[in-house]
This record gives C-alpha cells, structure tokens and sequence, in this order.
C-alpha cells in the first residue's frame, strides 16, 4: 500500500472509533441472558443458603459470572480481530501484520498508550489492579466484587430462621429481589463500567484499552 | 508554468466500477492503496456557492442548496453521484464544508464567507446555552475566532498589497498560535460531562479553518516543506483530539443524542481526513516543482471545473 501516513493513520482511528461503539452497542445488549441465568440461580437459593450467603454467591455466581465475561471477551476480541485484519488489509496493505496477533498488537500498543495516558485520559494501563478474579490480558476484572455487594443487600438476613415459615418465604422472596438487583447493579459495572468508581476495571474497559493499543500500534507502524 | 490538472469525470466510470474510493481529499486505488489524484475544489465552486448554495457551519440541519449556475450545477451533482455513495458526507456537504478539498477552500473570501457562519452561529450559542463549560469563558474561545477572521480578512486583502509577503507571513504565524490555543479549548470543551454540541461543531470548524488557511500561506509563500511540516503538525493534534471525543463518549456527553454525536464524529472524522491529504500534497508540489502561489492563483481563477485533480508524483 502507497496511501501517505497521515491519511492511513486518519483511517485507523475511524476503525477504532467504530469498533468502539461495536462494544459499547454490544455489551449492554447481551446482559439480559446474563441476568437471566444468574436470576435462576437465585431462585434456587435456600433460607440456609441466605445464611452462607458469601459463600453461595462465589461458589454458584461468581464462576458464572466469570465464565461469561471470558466468553464474551474472547468472543468479542475475536470480532475485533477479524475487523482489524479486514480494515488493514484494506489500509496499509495485506500482508502489514501477518506476524503480529491481535493480542500481541495490543499489547505493544498498552506501551504507547501509557506514555499517551494523559491525552488519551485511559487509567487502565498504569493501575495497580489487586482483586481476584477473571484475569485478562494480565488485567483483573473486579473479581469478588459480587460477594460485598451481595453482603450489603442481605444485612439482617440471619433472623430468617427464627421467624414462621409463611413470614419466611415472604421475606426470602423480598431477599431475592433485592439480592438480584444489587448483582444486576455489580455485574453491569463489572462488564460495561460505572459512573461511580471509574478506576474499576469492567470488561468493557479491558476491551476498549486493548482496541486502543492495537490503534496506537498501528498508528506508530503506519509511520 | 502549466499545471498538470485533471478532470473528475475522468475518474467517475472507475469509481462506478469500485476501483477508486475518496479519502478525504485524495482518490485511491481500492486494490493498491495507491494516490491516483489530489482532490481540489476551485474558484468555480466558489462562484456556484456564493449565487445559488445556502450553507449551515454548524451541520445541524446539513446542507440542502441548488446551484443557480446550470452549468456547474450539472457537474456537482456529476461529483455527488461520484462521491456520494462511499462516503456519509454528500457533495453539497462537502462544498459547504468549513475545511475544504484540497488546499483549504478555493478563496479566502469563501473561507471568511463559511466563518461568519460560524461566529453567527456562536453568538446564538452563547446567548441560549446558560452553563457553557468554564473554560469557554475562561479560554475566550470566541475571541480566538475573531482573531482567526481578522487574519483571513488581512490574508484576502495581502493580495493586493505591495507588501504582500510579509503580511501573509505574519497572518501564517498568528494563525499558528491561535490553532493551538482552539486546539486546547476543544480538548477541554469535549471532556466536560456535558457539551453543547453546536459548540463543538464550531469550534471544530474554526480549528479546521485556521489549519487550512495557515497551509494556505505556507503555499501561497510557496514554503511548501513548511506546509508539509504544519499539516503533519496539525494531523497529530487532531488525532488526539479524536482520543478524547469517541463517538460513544459524545453520545453521553451529548445527552445521550446519537444522531447528534455520528454528526459530529463524521464532521470530524471528514476535517481528519481532509487534513490528512495534505502533507502528501505538499510533496507533490514538491515532486513537481509547482510554485505553490501559482498552484493556489490557477485553482482560484478556474472557472470551468467545480475540482481539479492533480495526480500525484
């Protein structure tokens, strides 16, 4: 390809703007089926299992939870993938990229980005991220995150037991809904971000951060 | 010297056929990648907007107009069929657009023309946004357009002066300045959590104007390394200026209007890639020894052709 820099650099970032409303668009779209799963199994939760409430939430959501974030990311990162191989082919030329992976590019990218932090306005790169959870990228998606949240919701659950069993199964269905809520509330912050913390990492970000990486590398190897 | 134009019609049945696409002011090869002409519009553009085109700086409302000239009438919709279908912008958009094809738009007096516009345009805006980002006031972001708007009238009026050169030199410096302090109220107008959004596409086109009219001098003085060296300058401020303003950021900074943020991002996106065109054009002077006061006098006094083609080195 013969196109001058500039113009393929212009052409880059209107690839990396449109691939960014594809994840913003996309995410939101797909928690319903996420909810929905989750919700079933809350559903299922027992008056004993209220009592052991952090325990139930990371043993029986927390893993579902995880595995969807990591299959939609890998799923996502896959279309990503293909996009930037089709619009590079198109740019800068075929065969630009045959020895460099979408991950590799995004990796090489975060470089450029942290030197860029301050115009690009992306904490990700630099942060210190310590929860445990779905890592990614070497990035950690707000593992245990659920497990407060949940914990807040419920205070005040342990004098279920005590109470008659009509009075009980009220209120263990009150304490479901409020429970569904609040992980509705944690896990679309986990996967598209909140306005609340904005240093907490989502998958969204981790995406956003890699499509950046892989826009600045190719930027700098447009040159 | 005589310069080696082309014709649009030239290219229109290989752009039917898929086999050239416009990026911003060049056309390419879809296969290769490779320039097959600069795009420029000329001072017969310039003649059909001023007798027969409206035109909206903002794009709020896009640009509806009809040429009164039959003449050219026939060859801007010949242009709009060419380039209508590959990219969001149509031809009347383009010709109305605040940064123009080619070495910014075909006369100062249409660039003064198109900034009016936009200081109009602001002043309405001041007047009905009550909460304008700080730094609007504090930047005096509509003095730097007035500022913009008296060089462009001293760049129009150098052509007649003795003197012309230095008067030039001195608005292609000023025009320097005043770009980047847009430059940085934009950067600081597009990160508040809400932005009025004909603000942004103001500024926007004053940052798009006084980047085209500084390239404009450079050429004009015939400094065409020095052109090439500005609009490689400028395309890196707007790229990072494009970090900060993502469409799906402005659509939540623009309560959550998405036709109004796609609006701004193809503006935006268009003056990216007009600019981008630039440094190679510069070369292609360059490459052909053009004189870049020649190259800019023969666009303007063109009275046929609405855009010229030159083929790249």
């Amino acid at each position: 390809m013969q196109l001058p820099t500039e113009v393929v650099q212009a052409e880059i970032l209107d690839w990396w703007e449109g691939e960014r409303e594809k994840i913003t668009q996309i995410l939101p779209d797909r928690l319903p089926a996420l909810f929905y799963s989750v919700d079933k199994v809350i559903d299922g939760m027992s008056a004993a299992d209220f009592l052991k409430r952090g325990k139930f939430i990371a043993e029986k959501v927390e893993p579902l939870v995880a595995d969807w974030i990591e299959r939609t990311y890998k799923e996502l990162t896959h279309d990503i993938d293909k996009s930037f191989r089709a619009s590079a082919e198109e740019t800068e030329g075929g065969d630009a990229y045959q020895k460099w992976s979408y991950g590799e590019m995004a990796t090489a990218g975060a470089a450029i980005a942290v030197s860029a932090a301050p115009v690009a306005g992306i904490p990700f790169f630099a942060g210190g991220l310590t929860t445990v959870g779905t890592a990614i990228l070497g990035l950690t998606l707000g593992g245990g995150a659920l497990i407060p949240a949940a914990v807040v919701a419920l205070a005040g659950s342990a004098a279920l037991l005590a109470a008659g069993p009509g009075i009980r199964s009220k209120a263990i269905s009150q304490l479901k809904s409020k429970l569904k809520i609040s992980l509705h509330d944690t896990i679309t912050t986990r996967v598209v971000g909140g306005a609340v913390d904005a240093k907490l990492v989502s998958l969204k970000h981790v995406l956003f951060n890699e499509l950046q990486g892989v826009a600045l590398k190719r930027m700098e190897m447009a040159k | 010297m005589s310069i080696p134009f082309d014709i649009p019609s030239q290219f229109q049945a290989a752009h039917f056929a898929g086999d050239i696409i416009r990026s911003g002011a060049v056309l390419r090869d879809s296969a290769t990648g490779r320039i097959v002409a600069h795009l420029q519009e000329t001072g017969a553009l310039q003649k059909a907007l001023q007798t027969g085109l409206s035109f909206d700086p903002t794009g709020a409302t896009g640009l509806i107009g009809i040429a009164q000239n039959a003449a050219i009438s026939h060859k801007l919709n010949a242009m709009q069929a060419m380039m209508g279908t590959m990219q969001t912008l149509q031809i009347a958009t383009l010709a109305s657009s605040v940064v123009g094809i080619g070495v910014t738009a075909a006369s100062t007096a249409m660039i003064l023309r198109r900034l009016d516009q936009v200081d109009k345009s602001l002043g309405g805006i001041e007047a009905s946004v009550a909460g304008l980002p700080s730094k609007w006031r504090e930047m005096n972001l509509r003095s730097k357009i007035v500022t913009v708007r008296t060089a462009l009238e001293r760049l129009q009026e150098a052509e007649v002066r003795p003197d012309a050169k230095d008067v030039i030199a001195a608005v292609e410096e000023k025009m320097s300045y005043v770009f980047d302090e847009l430059h940085s109220g934009l950067a600081e107008v597009v990160i508040e959590a809400r932005v009025d959004a004909g603000l942004v596409r103001a500024l926007l086109a004053s940052l798009a104007l006084c980047g085209g009219a500084q390239i404009k001098s450079l050429l004009w003085l015939d400094m065409k390394e020095a052109a090439e060296f500005r609009a490689r300058h400028q395309c890196v401020k707007l790229q990072n200026l494009a970090f900060l303003m993502p469409r799906d950021v402005m659509v939540d900074r623009v309560d959550g209007d998405q036709k109004t943020a796609l609006g701004i991002s193809q503006d935006f996106s268009e003056v990216r890639l007009r600019i981008a065109s630039q440094p190679s054009l510069a070369r292609t002077l360059i490459a052909h020894d053009i004189n870049g006061r020649e190259y800019i006098e023969r666009i303007e006094q063109e009275e046929t052709e609405p855009y010229l083609l030159l083929a790249p080195s």
